[in-house]
């Protein structure tokens, strides 16, 4: 599934695909991995990614039930 | 450059130089060339079952050089060497009929010019019909020209190891990761990688062993299946952890490697297919199948790595817009 919450979060400061990978110390083609639900994060890369995003584990990363 | 990456590099060059330093001992100014045949009676005279060389020749040494064969088979074959220049048809310099033993040649004028040597069997009344023959042989060339062109050969070998040690070092180094976290798809992807490229090794490796099997003039020696192997190997790992992005130090300089591969890998191919042209006109060229081999795995990491820097443009230039 999609991770479209982080795509809306990182556009929101501006951030390229590849300027968040070199904040978070990964390559761009993990978070676009990331992004496109084609790799599930371990908790230490999520955490680094909140804390870059200035979000929270659940604004980024948990699923509503639909 | 960091102090393991120069570990490395000592490690390296330290290692070459010892394995360079052996080999000169080694040789000084011989080659060594062992292999054997199996021939049969069959009615009409002495034919191959198995021939392990095609033709048994050398590049030229010089003007001068000596022979020593060994001859060790069963005592009713009893073959006649003879060495010829240039062509296996010419006029023989040498022919000797040898038994059970070692011979020497005494010095040769060979005239800087390719060396054959040719094998032939009389069909001795004491030969069972149908029966294979073994017969081993080991030929020592030894030559002038040809130690120093090896001591030439080490010295340029020597020289180029320092740059050839960095240079893997800095690639090395360029993978290295002193930051506390690390990218774990990565990891992930490598382990993927490897798997892939350990499954298509032993495919190929078990592919090969069994078509030495079945054909009884399986063409390969077992230096070329060896090379082969690791050819295709090296060229699907490169491959494999391009295309998952297993290593951040494969994104930079995309095109020069796309570059230096795929011209390694034309020459290669272009080399293969002028030696089968020669062959065709009647040239006695020795044809690498594993020059072919590792003309066609670098061209393909050419490309690979060349396609994979467009996908990658045009994902970042997505990113960009969206």
């Amino acid at each position: 599934m999609k991770n479209l919450k982080l795509k809306a979060a990182r556009a929101a400061l501006d951030l390229s695909q590849q300027e968040l990978a070199d904040k978070v110390g990964v390559s761009r083609q993990t978070i676009n991995a990331i992004e496109k639900g084609d790799y599930n994060p371990t908790i230490n890369l999520c955490i680094a990614i909140c804390k870059v995003l200035g979000k929270t584990l659940d604004e980024l990363f948990w699923e509503e039930d639909s | 450059m960091k102090k393991k990456a120069a570990i490395i590099t000592i490690i390296i060059a330290g290692s070459i130089l010892w394995v360079l330093t052996a080999l000169a001992v080694c040789f000084r100014g011989t080659q060594t060339l062992a292999f054997t045949d199996t021939v049969q009676e069959a009615g009409s005279g002495v034919t191959y079952v198995k021939r392990s060389r095609t033709p048994v020749d050398f590049l030229p040494v010089g003007n001068e050089c000596e022979f020593e064969i060994t001859v060790d088979g069963p005592d009713e074959i009893v073959p006649t060497i003879s060495i010829s220049l240039e062509s296996s048809k010419a006029e023989p310099i040498f022919t000797k009929t040898a038994k059970n033993g070692t011979f020497k040649t005494g010095k040769l004028n060979v005239g800087n010019k390719k060396i054959f040597l040719n094998f032939a069997y009389e069909p001795l009344p004491e030969l069972d019909e149908n029966k294979d023959y073994a017969v081993r042989y080991t030929i020592k060339l030894t030559s002038g020209n040809y130690a120093l062109y090896n001591s030439i050969m080490l010295t340029l070998a020597a020289v180029c190891i320092l740059p050839l040690a960095l240079s893997i070092a800095y690639l090395i180094s360029l993978n290295e990761n002193n930051k506390k976290a690390f990218d774990e798809r990565q990891m992930k992807m490598r382990g993927k990688a490897a798997m892939t490229t350990m499954i298509v090794v032993i495919a190929t490796a078990l592919g090969l062993g069994w078509f030495s099997l079945i054909y009884n003039d399986f063409p390969l020696s077992a230096y070329e299946c060896l090379m082969i192997i690791a050819f295709i190997g090296i060229a699907t790992f490169a491959i494999t952890t391009d295309r998952y992005d297993a290593y951040m130090g494969l994104s930079n300089k995309r095109n020069v490697i796309a570059v230096m591969f795929s011209i390694i890998g034309i020459l290669d191919l272009v080399i293969f297919f002028s030696t089968l042209r020669l062959i065709r006109n009647g040239a006695e060229v020795n044809n690498r199948i594993d020059s072919l081999v590792q003309g066609i795995c670098c061209l393909s990491i050419g490309v690979e790595v060349f396609i994979k820097n467009i996908q990658n443009k045009t994902e970042a230039l997505e990113d960009e817009e969206s």
